[in-house]
């Protein structure tokens, strides 16, 4: 059984013609655990991956796995598996032979490499599929058998690279709740990119969110969700509506005068200028609501309904209410909106 | 619409096979009024001097295609993963032999060949290096088209990740990617090394072509016979190559699809 290696990266930095990509990324992964990195297009996620697999190098900082500096070990010899968002299998091999290339590469026997190969491919559920080329697959077999092929030579770390965007809805979500079980038997340290948020909260063991090659905050989902260290994390995982106004006492004081109650501001000082956020689930239409506004829009979600809802002073915020009560604020209708008490978040 | 076609394929056809009825009327034209006379072609096989040039261009043929291959395909490669400022240089490079004429070639290459044979004797093999640069344009183009093709990027980077080194690489990653490249590149190479006279000829070497001139001096039949069956033999590799890689292609398209329907 493979037994994952602890990663260690310090102060990664990384900077394309004077453009930082990576700017002293630190980030320290347990053995066996699922870390997703999630952040926005071009915030380094895939450098620091890259920089993690040996493929591209960083101008400072270490990477250290399972305690053994690797900074200057080249991409071969490193024995990490990677899973590329693009598809990435020998087009002039089989799926069998795939996953049994590294294993060549070992010096393994024929025998043993075809049945370590057959084993790996029914661990991804295509031991069907051994003989089929590429090209005869669809893009989440290919995924998938790419996966098989990154787990065949029992490396301790697996990385994977936006290995699901290529996919749609419903496979993205199989082959993400497959990936986590594998991962879970096999007990190996993963690193999984993503700038989908639902995915890495619904998968990881942690969720380091980054931004402009940083890490803004490493932890665990719910933590990530509920308590976000820095408005960036908070606007990033999901709060979308966000008012501007003056403190007073532990309210929000709009400029039209509407009042908002928000805890976080009960240690500002009155009067100071600040920006609070709040979740679509935590806006409420309610009769003794603080905001007026006019709907405008209803997007259907499934268990909700998102409205957007126009306010006095022009500002569009989004409400979810529960499918089910949505005709109740037709689009056109004048609605008046309460916040869930301490939901608000300050933002920078 | 159809009778279009045929027409044109008509006149396209007579256009190429035309000069070949003449060349093989020429050259079994015997006595006048005597019927065909095949002495042309069965004396091909008696002439010592004939024979060594075809096998020297032959030699020559493979021997171009490998140093070629050797040299372009890891370079190109090697440039397009790690120093991909330097690609329109070496670009540029490759396609330079285009637009220097043979002659002005040779004058330059003369006095370093005073070098090669000083280092190597002046076997006509050493021809091989002024074939290399002269078929740099062609087989560059062909195989960056085959390069291209195929995601050099991910494939590598993959390969790598597995624990392949840079050789192992390039023998089971880039070269199956580009096999039909390369048997295009090397056809090209073929046809040209069969086919040059400039050259071979300003350095004073025995080869097909050379020998084809002289021949054709002393006897206008037997140089004609050998040009044809040059020519032919030139025909029947680009079809054998030809063959081999369209073979490779449709096979693996009619294997049968997965039911998602694969990318053929
Ligand atoms: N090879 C390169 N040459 C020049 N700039 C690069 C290169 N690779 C990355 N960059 C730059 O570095 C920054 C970070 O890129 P990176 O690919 O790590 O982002 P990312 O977080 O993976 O984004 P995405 O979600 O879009 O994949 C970007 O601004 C990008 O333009
Ligand atoms: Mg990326």
């Amino acid at each position: 059984m493979t037994t994952g290696a602890g990663v260690h990266l310090t102060s990664l930095s990384r900077s394309y013609s004077g453009v930082a990509a990576l700017d002293g990324l630190d980030l320290l992964v347990e053995p066996g655990e699922f870390v997703s990195l999630l952040g926005p297009s071009g915030c380094g996620k895939t450098t620091a991956l890259r920089i993690l697999a040996g493929l591209e190098t960083a101008d400072s900082g270490r990477v250290l796995v399972g305690g053994r500096d690797i900074t200057r070990v080249p991409a071969n010899k490193r024995d990490m598996g990677m899973v590329f968002q693009a598809y990435s299998l020998f087009p002039n091999l089989t799926a069998r032979d795939n996953v049994g290339f590294g294993l060549r590469l070992r010096k393994m026997s024929g025998a043993e490499e075809r049945s370590r190969a057959g084993e790996l491919l029914e661990l991804v559920g295509l031991a069907d599929q051994a003989d089929k080329y590429p090209h005869q697959m669809s893009g989440g077999q290919q995924q998938r058998v790419a996966l098989a092929r990154a787990l065949a030579i029992r490396q301790r770390v697996l990385l994977l690279d936006e290995t699901l965007s290529a996919l749609y809805a419903q496979v993205r979500v199989q082959l993400r709740e497959q990936i986590r079980r594998i991962q879970t038997e096999l007990a190996i340290t993963t690193l999984f990119v993503t700038h989908d948020q639902e995915e890495a909260l619904a998968i990881s063991d942690r969720v380091g969110v980054m931004s402009r090659g940083r890490l803004e905050q490493l932890d665990s989902p719910g933590a990530v969700y509920q308590r976000p260290a820095t408005p960036f994390v908070a606007e990033f995982i999901g709060v979308t509506n966000s008012f501007s106004g003056s403190v007073s006492g532990s309210d929000l004081l709009l400029a039209d005068g509407a009042r908002l109650p928000a805890a976080v501001l009960a240690e500002q000082p009155d009067g100071a200028p600040a920006r609070v956020l709040v979740r679509p689930v935590d806006l409420h239409v309610a009769a003794e609501g603080q905001l007026a506004g006019t709907v405008l829009t209803h997007s259907f979600l499934g268990p909700v309904t998102r409205l957007a809802v126009r306010l006095a002073n022009e500002d569009v915020v989004r409400v979810d209410v529960p499918s089910a009560a949505a005709a109740a604020s037709p689009v056109g209708a004048m609605v008046r909106l309460a916040v869930e008490p301490g939901s608000a978040f300050l933002a920078a | 619409m159809r009778a279009v076609r045929y027409s044109v394929l008509g006149v396209l056809g007579a256009f190429f096979l035309l000069p070949l009825v003449a060349m093989l009327d020429f050259s079994t034209r015997g006595a006048p009024g005597g019927g065909r006379d095949f002495t042309a072609w069965t004396s091909i096989a008696d002439d010592r001097a004939l024979l060594d040039a075809i096998a020297v261009s032959l030699q020559l043929s493979v021997l171009t295609s490998v140093l070629m291959l050797v040299l372009l395909l890891p370079t190109m490669v090697w440039v397009q993963l790690r120093l991909p400022k330097l690609k329109r240089l070496v670009e540029f490079l490759c396609l330079l032999p285009l637009v220097i004429p043979a002659v002005v070639l040779v004058v330059g290459i003369a006095s370093l060949y005073s070098w090669v044979s000083y280092f190597l004797g002046n076997s006509a093999l050493t021809l091989t290096f002024v074939y290399v640069v002269l078929v740099l344009p062609y087989a560059y183009r062909a195989l960056e088209s085959g390069l291209q093709a195929m995601d050099l990027r991910t494939l590598s980077e993959a390969a790598r990740s597995l624990g392949a080194g840079w050789g192992t690489v390039m023998l089971r990653v880039v070269l199956p990617g580009v096999r039909a490249a390369v048997l295009s590149a090397a056809l090209l190479t073929v046809a040209l090394v069969l086919g040059e006279f400039t050259l071979a000829s300003l350095l004073n070497f025995p080869t097909l072509q050379v020998a084809i001139n002289l021949t054709g001096k002393r006897d206008a039949a037997l140089s004609i016979a050998v040009s044809l069956a040059a020519l032919l033999l030139a025909f029947g590799l680009l079809l054998v190559l030809s063959q081999l890689v369209g073979r490779r292609r449709t096979a693996r398209v009619a294997e049968p699809l997965a039911p998602s329907g694969g990318k053929a």
